[in-house]
């Protein structure tokens, strides 16, 4: 997982998973896969959380009286 | 030497060469009065103190937002001695100066742009949460761009800051900021929130966020605005007309972000409830499974005793119809050459096999005559 975006979608897939495990019409198969699936999607976000950071670009357009 | 004998436009052009010689450009503080506007374009005033006064003329361009008499104005400008109507000062910058009169001037200016409506409540948008771009208009230097940073990196990740280094105070400051907002505004990437910026300072510092121009380009930015200026208590006109205000900088980046921490041990409980669900699901269907087992065993087991009463009611039946219970009953059978007697019609002489319940006799049949 690259960017922000990423995260976010992530992050709904696995709140709609836990959704689904609250309605209580998962069949087992069905269960153990939205597991599986939900398993996978924390531990990218966590590791998205730890590893990613900030970037920071200074824009170069020139501003009136720019100071250098 | 002789005394130098000058035509009238001459003396002017001499004059102006002196002035600009001697004050390339001045600064003139003092309060304002006879403040008007010309035809919507230039604006007359003078600067007066106890004992003296000095006429300057600007456009209205310039003006830092609506100005009446009696405001402390700082100027500055190119003193000028007008070929026809006489000595001014060519404004090149204005600001309202000192305490009492910029709260003044801002009350104005407030109240002018609340009635215009750049104010209102209904213009607000929400801000998007979370933003994956950033338009940072602040200065690199400042200890603001130091704290917007750090808090954000302490909160969230892989979010892109773009940077618009700008002065956040002084005469270059209110046109860096428009244009700053201006590039973000066309960029042909626009950034998903626009956050303009600065620490705490004087009055005078903070007034550039408080000018007329530099509040109607937050109003009028077509990305989302956050702007925080100073501290807490400071509010500034750009904060009334941003999308979102907050109080300092590093508020600003905790208003932008949620906090990474927060999210990690909501991840944690999120993990935990995934466990919770998927182990109760299991059980429910083990549940299921181990009831339909006792059902079977059941449904088995009632077949079974039902079968087993059936026969074992029928064995009673075959039992009690059958010749040895008959026997046990009393009576026999009799046999003569084989062939069972059934009617006293039939019964002969001779040798009769008679068949107990117990076992079996023979006797020897014979006709005689009754006494």
């Amino acid at each position: 997982m690259k960017t922000q975006t990423d995260f976010q979608h992530m992050s709904d897939e696995l709140d709609a998973i836990l959704e689904q495990f609250q309605s209580g019409e998962l069949t087992i198969d069905q269960a153990t896969e939205a597991f599986e699936r939900g398993m996978q999607l924390v531990g990218k976000l966590e590791k998205y959380l730890k590893t990613a950071e900030n970037k920071v670009i200074k824009v170069k357009a020139n501003f009136s009286n720019n100071k250098e | 030497m002789s005394d130098l004998i000058l035509s009238v436009t001459d003396f002017v052009a001499l004059l102006n060469q002196t002035l600009e010689f001697a004050y390339p450009s001045v600064v003139v503080v003092g309060e304002l009065a006879n403040f008007r506007v010309s035809k919507d374009r230039w604006v007359y005033f003078d600067l007066i103190d106890e004992n003296a006064s000095v006429k300057f003329f600007a456009t209205i361009h310039q003006l830092p937002g609506p100005l009446e008499d009696g405001l402390t104005l700082q100027v500055k400008g190119l003193p000028r001695l007008h070929p026809q109507y006489g000595f001014s000062v060519n404004v090149q910058f204005m600001s309202v100066a000192g305490k009492g009169s910029i709260k003044k001037a801002a009350a104005l200016l407030e109240a002018k742009l609340r009635q215009e409506g750049l104010f209102d409540v209904d213009r607000k948008r929400v801000l998007p949460y979370v933003p994956q771009t950033v338009g940072l208009i602040t200065s690199q230097g400042s200890a603001a761009y130091h704290d917007f940073i750090k808090i954000m990196n302490e909160r969230w990740s892989g979010i892109t800051i773009e940077l618009a280094d700008v002065q956040v105070q002084g005469e270059a400051a209110t046109q860096q900021i428009i244009e700053a907002i201006g590039y973000f505004n066309t960029h042909s990437k626009p950034v998903d929130v626009l956050v303009i910026t600065r620490g705490g300072g004087s009055p005078e510092d903070l007034s550039v966020f408080s000018s007329e121009s530099v509040t109607r380009a937050v109003a009028g930015s077509r990305l989302p605005t956050l702007v925080a200026i100073g501290h807490e208590i400071d509010i500034s006109l750009a904060e009334l007309a941003a999308d979102k205000r907050a109080s300092t900088p590093s508020n600003a980046a905790q208003l932008l972000v949620p906090d990474k921490h927060e999210i990690t041990a909501s991840l944690r409980s999120k993990r935990l409830n995934l466990w919770q669900a998927v182990l109760g699901d299991i059980e429910v269907y083990r549940q299921a499974a181990l009831n339909k087992k006792q059902q079977l065993i059941h449904i088995a087991q009632q077949t079974i005793d039902i079968s087993r009463h059936n026969i074992l009611s029928r064995r009673q039946t075959l039992l009690a119809l059958s010749p040895a219970a008959v026997l046990r009953r009393g009576y026999t059978i009799l046999r003569q050459r084989e062939k069972v007697v059934t009617s006293s019609r039939l019964l002969e002489t001779g040798p009769t096999d008679i068949k107990f319940a117990d076992g079996q006799s023979t006797v020897y049949i014979r006709r005689e005559p009754v006494a």
